[in-house]
């Protein structure tokens, strides 16, 4: 058993002022407000620094893009075909990618990695911790997320070769058309055919896993909720750029889990990002939607996921909202905050030793544990 | 028929054993000393060794002099093949088949090359015959998969760009598999060659090979093993040093090589002769193989030498070349010289790990096809 | 300074193989003999290990056809034209291509790098040594030659785009024009001032080979392009090797009357163009038999680099005397290359480059135990652990 005596401590939901972190072996036994110490735990003085828990990115391709390996070693888009539901991020993530040893190191511990979004159907994402050892061992959850794409993405891989979707109008038609076919298979299949790519479609259906959408301008997060309605999926939309423009209507709908925002550190080299800001998340949760920030690897560096919550909450988000963004609520949308996301008994302990306020510039990650495990 | 003073390379025992070899049939009868018969050849100290194999090779159908727009290596206008049986496109009379046989490379294994994500079943031909009907011994012996960037390099233009979809379209071709499996024999198209040869995977009558570089492709790899029940063979394996345990637990065979290459990419940058080190260190079977390269299948030998050069046992890399690649394959009458055996003996004239070493003849089932390297 | 002891030392000179020590000074090679010595030097004995000439391949594309890079490291065919000779592979080369270790750490201490063979004239080479702090210093010769290419790769290359030459016929008519308005530029200005608006970078390369500056090296693997080659260099008076030379076996008597040099190789390869049907590891034999000068080469990165030795063993294997298979990785590269003045051997006032094996280099099982560039030791075994193949 160790105890961390003497940081501040944001547990994932409040900051404690002079607490301890108990970890026992992988797990955190608790947190305690004060020293009042178990006899058996080894002591090791943090005074002064900063600690919380392993950070969270909801949305990245960390791994599937090698950083340095240039365009033929991009495993993002499956642009041959817009209906791709059963491919898996996993398929194409290289665990030795030097960009993952870089964003460890910088205290994100847990990432979610999906396909891109060329496809209307993109595919299958999966949690995964970034540690050493076996690729199995670091998947978290595996097939935890469809993908789908709306907006600009898809028409210009097909639309602008001719291809279906030229609008947006046929990226919706594609989406609706797959759930009514795939529909028909979940309800027959007791001992039928197995399919894949139906069976992707089916964990959605079933409400086994939430509808990742992509989504930048209000009419494509429209679009994705009214299509969640239809057919009764739990939804989260990703980016959500226009988002802070349509928290109104976005409330009208029921199956929205929450927003993942960003990336935000972003230039707007596309219409659909007209109007990119960093008050979006700040503006998401004030009208109390569940919202994370995503760095989208390697859109923006993974590394740097905490100067984009710092911003965030320059921009208006409250500062322990912006904590909340990285920390326990991806662990939420991504329905894994029984293990990871906050300092709580059980959880895995995953945490990070800064030398300063994560929000602060000069912060260093000095260590960052994951399972109990120092890796760095 | 004897051979008579020969210097025998025996794996079993890892010694050199000098006698006689009594031959019948085809088949090893006897060793022993002081044996007689009616045809003697006298061996006057060569060393024998088991009739080398190279597992991997595109013999005959990747043709010698004759340039790439005769091949007929890659069915690209697919990317899923398995019904591309190397039997109907072997050419028996391309010059590498002889040339391989003459430095006592007697088995070699045919597949289609790395353009497909499933290219097609593997031959087993021996490298001595006028038609296709002397050389096959056994097609198919496995079929062979692609998990590699080579298939998206080929087919990026419309078919495949990513691996997340061959692996994709790799696992939906084996569930489509086994839902024909299911059906009755009287509803089962027979006609679906690709349905019964991948069948034959699936019950386990012939393993999969998978040729893949990375180790996080060769776990994905074993994961699909788990979970489809088939055999698996491991080829290429560039980096199968990073992960040996791995292999040892599941007990996979590899098919080391292309090793003797240079123009590396982001996948291939841990390739190593001192892969093979490893698995021997840790007890992972392996063979050696050119694997398709631009290295003639004749050099094999040298092969096994700078593998040795690199830390392996020396016994090892004989086996590696000689012995393991007939186990792989269930060619369980093959691979050492030992009663029962079938004869394809190779005679050199120094130890065989010698580089000033020569063939100085190649025996095929009990028969001298080639006397010396051409 | 540095003194290795009791070394066999294969000097490649009228000095021949001897049992001795060897002193390094300030790059250079000062002293060998028996019972050396000298106060300031470092001693390394050296009992039982063999000590040869650094090899040099006087054909390879490393550092332009970089290891583990793919697309974004492919710097050596400009198929855009056939005629580019005023290419340099000095700009495409990236000093820290992980291939320059593999050559050093297994004996290969000088390469000239080419560009490739798609063009029928593809620009200068260059010929670096392996190691160096910067790419500057590691500058041999430059320009090493002017690379050409007859046979199937231009008439490949070009006959997919349809542009001339997509046959033997166009291949020699595309070099033979290119020579000729070179000549032109040649004769015009050669008494005249150098006036800048007469300059012509391209002719400029191409009349460097007509002044004896460097000579033409042409990728030629069919006898029939070999004797092409001749005869269209012939008709210039022009100072010729010819690279591959995979045929040579079949016409090495008209070699060796033609005094051509040949960078021979690599043999290690499947016959997989027609033109490589009658490939062998008997060519570098016929060459001898006929006093040609010939060099191995490897074409690194198509084999790797530390398989320069093993193209001499299989020549040995063949008749080839061990002795010549050793000038053929040493001194005759150097020749032909021009730099024999400096490197190739080891005597007294060439430059420190020397390569250090457990037993003899033609062994595929050797191992490199030190290797020494300009005088510092750039590669020790002992301390990096592995062999590196």
């Amino acid at each position: 058993m160790k105890a961390f005596v003497g940081a501040r401590i944001f547990t994932g939901t409040e900051w404690l002022k002079d607490g301890a972190l108990i970890i026992e072996e992988n797990r955190i036994v608790k947190v305690l407000r004060r020293k009042r110490l178990p006899k058996n735990a080894e002591i090791i003085n943090v005074k002064g620094k900063f600690i919380t828990p392993g950070l969270v990115d909801a949305h990245s391709h960390i791994g599937m893009v090698e950083e340095g390996a240039g365009r033929d070693y991009a495993d993002l888009n499956e642009s041959t075909n817009p209906t791709t539901p059963d491919i898996q991020a996993i398929d194409g993530f290289y665990p030795d990618d030097p960009a993952i040893r870089e964003t460890r190191a910088s205290g994100i511990t847990t990432v979610y990695i999906t396909p891109g979004s060329s496809n209307p159907i993109a595919g299958l994402g999966a949690v995964v911790k970034l540690k050493d050892g076996y690729l199995k061992d670091m998947i978290l959850k595996d097939r935890a997320g469809l993908k789908l794409s709306f907006g600009e993405n898809p028409k210009a891989t097909y639309g602008v070769n001719g291809k279906k979707p030229i609008t947006r109008m046929a990226i919706a038609a594609i989406i609706r058309e797959a759930f009514y076919k795939a529909r028909v298979y979940c309800n027959k299949r007791r001992g039928k055919e197995r399919d894949p790519q139906q069976e992707a479609l089916c964990l959605a259906l079933r409400r086994k896993i939430p509808i990742r959408a992509h989504a930048h301008r209000k009419d494509d997060i429209l679009t994705a909720l009214r299509i969640a309605e239809e057919f009764n999926l739990s939804i989260i939309i990703e980016h959500c750029t226009e988002g802070h423009l349509a928290v109104e209507e976005m409330k009208g709908y029921k199956n929205i889990i929450g927003c993942v925002s960003g990336p935000l550190l972003y230039f707007p080299w596309k219409v659909e990002l007209k109007n990119l800001s960093f008050k979006n998340p700040a503006i998401l949760s004030e009208h109390e939607f569940l919202v994370a920030i995503m760095s989208d690897h390697p859109f923006t560096h993974a590394k740097y996921l905490t100067l984009y919550a710092a911003m965030a909450h320059k921009e208006g988000m409250d500062e322990i909202e912006a904590l909340k963004a990285i920390t326990i609520n991806p662990a939420i949308l991504l329905g894994v905050d029984k293990k990871v996301g906050s300092l709580e008994p059980d959880k895995d302990a995953d945490f990070v030793i800064w030398s300063h306020h994560p929000f602060e510039l000069k912060s260093e990650a000095m260590e960052v544990y994951i399972e109990g495990k120092r890796i760095k | 028929m004897v051979i008579q003073n020969a210097r025998i390379l025996d794996f079993s025992n890892k010694k050199v054993v000098e006698g006689d070899i009594e031959i019948t049939e085809g088949r090893i009868k006897r060793i022993a000393k002081g044996l007689k018969g009616n045809k003697i050849i006298d061996a006057n100290g060569l060393f024998l060794m088991y009739g080398m194999i190279d597992p991997h090779t595109f013999l005959g159908i990747a043709e010698d002099g004759v340039g790439y727009r005769e091949f007929d290596l890659n069915e690209t206008s697919d990317i899923i093949t398995p019904q591309m049986l190397p039997s109907y496109a072997i050419h028996p009379e391309d010059p590498a088949i002889k040339e391989s046989a003459s430095w006592g490379i007697t088995t070699a294994i045919v597949m289609p090359g790395f353009s497909n994500i499933i290219a097609g079943a593997g031959t087993i031909i021996k490298t001595h015959g006028k038609s296709i009907n002397d050389l096959f011994i056994k097609e198919p012996c496995c079929i062979k998969v692609n998990l590699t960037r080579t298939p998206i390099a080929y087919h990026q233009k419309d078919k495949l760009r990513t691996k997340m979809y061959a692996y994709a379209v790799l696992r939906k071709k084996l569930e489509e598999t086994r839902e024909y499996m299911k059906k009755s024999e009287k509803k089962r198209d027979n006609s679906k060659e690709d349905m019964k040869l991948l069948s034959m995977v699936l019950k386990g009558e012939i393993p999969l090979l998978v040729h893949v570089h990375r180790r996080d492709d060769i776990e994905r790899v074993i994961a699909l093993k788990e979970e489809f029940g088939f055999s698996l063979i491991l080829s290429g394996c560039e980096e199968a040093h990073l992960i040996p345990s791995l292999l040892k637990e599941h007990n996979i065979p590899c098919i080391l090589g292309p090793l003797m290459r240079a123009d590396k990419d982001p996948e291939t940058r841990n390739t190593t002769f001192r892969t093979c080190k490893v698995l021997e260190d840790h007890g992972v079977k392996f063979a050696l193989s050119h694997a398709q390269s631009e290295n003639p299948v004749k050099l094999l030998r040298f092969l096994a030498m700078y593998a040795h050069k690199a830390g392996l046992s020396k016994w090892g890399a004989l086996k590696a070349i000689a012995q393991t690649g007939y186990e792989i394959f269930g060619l369980n009458d093959m691979g050492n010289i030992e009663e029962g055996k079938i004869a394809n003996i190779v005679a050199f004239d120094k130890d065989p790990m010698d580089w000033k070493s020569k063939v100085v003849w190649t025996m095929i089932e009990g028969e001298i096809v080639q006397r010396g390297e051409i | 300074m540095i003194l290795f002891k009791n070394a066999i030392i294969h000097t490649v000179s009228s000095t021949g193989t001897i049992k001795g020590d060897l002193l390094i000074k300030d790059g250079k090679i000062v002293e060998i003999g028996e019972n050396v010595s000298h106060p300031d030097a470092r001693v390394i004995d050296a009992g039982g290990l063999h000590i040869y000439p650094g090899l040099i391949d006087i054909h390879t594309h490393l550092g332009i056809y970089e290891e583990n890079a793919g697309w974004a490291g492919a710097d050596g065919n400009e198929y855009s034209e056939p005629v580019t000779p005023h290419l340099r592979a000095l700009d495409a080369i990236n000093p820290d291509d992980p291939a320059f270790f593999d050559a050093y750490a297994n004996g290969i201490t000088t390469v000239n790098i080419f560009p490739g063979s798609a063009n029928i004239i593809g620009g200068l080479g260059v010929a670096v040594k392996t190691y160096g702090k910067k790419l500057k210093d590691r500058i041999v010769k430059e320009p090493s030659g002017l690379k050409m290419a007859f046979g199937e790769n231009p008439k490949r290359v070009y006959s997919s785009k349809n542009i001339l030459p997509s046959t033997r016929l166009g291949n020699a008519a595309v070099a033979r024009k290119a020579l000729l308005e070179a000549f032109n530029y040649y004769k015009k200005n050669e008494n005249s001032k150098n006036d800048p608006r007469k300059f012509k970078l391209n002719l400029e390369a191409i009349k460097g080979v007509f002044e004896g500056k460097y000579p033409a090296r042409i990728h030629s693997h069919r006898a029939d392009d070999i004797i092409t080659a001749w005869r269209i260099m012939n008709e210039f008076d022009l100072k010729f090797a010819i690279e591959h030379c995979t045929e040579g076996h079949l016409i090495a008597d008209f070699i060796g009357e033609k005094k051509i040099p040949c960078a021979l190789g690599p043999s290690i390869s499947t016959k997989i163009k027609q033109e490589l049907k009658n490939i062998t590891f008997k060519t570098a034999k016929a060459l001898y038999d006929n006093d040609v000068l010939f060099a191995f080469i490897t074409d690194a990165p198509v084999i790797p680099i530390y398989t320069l030795p093993l193209e001499a063993a299989l020549a040995v294997r063949e008749g080839l005397p061990e002795d010549e298979a050793i000038k053929a990785m040493t001194i005759n590269a150097a020749r032909i290359l021009g730099v024999d003045n400096r490197l190739g051997s080891i005597e007294k006032g060439k430059d420190a480059d020397i390569t250090i094996t457990d037993t003899s280099i033609l062994d595929p099982l050797h191992r490199v135990i030190y290797t020494v560039i300009d005088g510092e030791i750039v590669f020790d075994l002992k301390k990096y652990g592995k062999v590196v193949i």
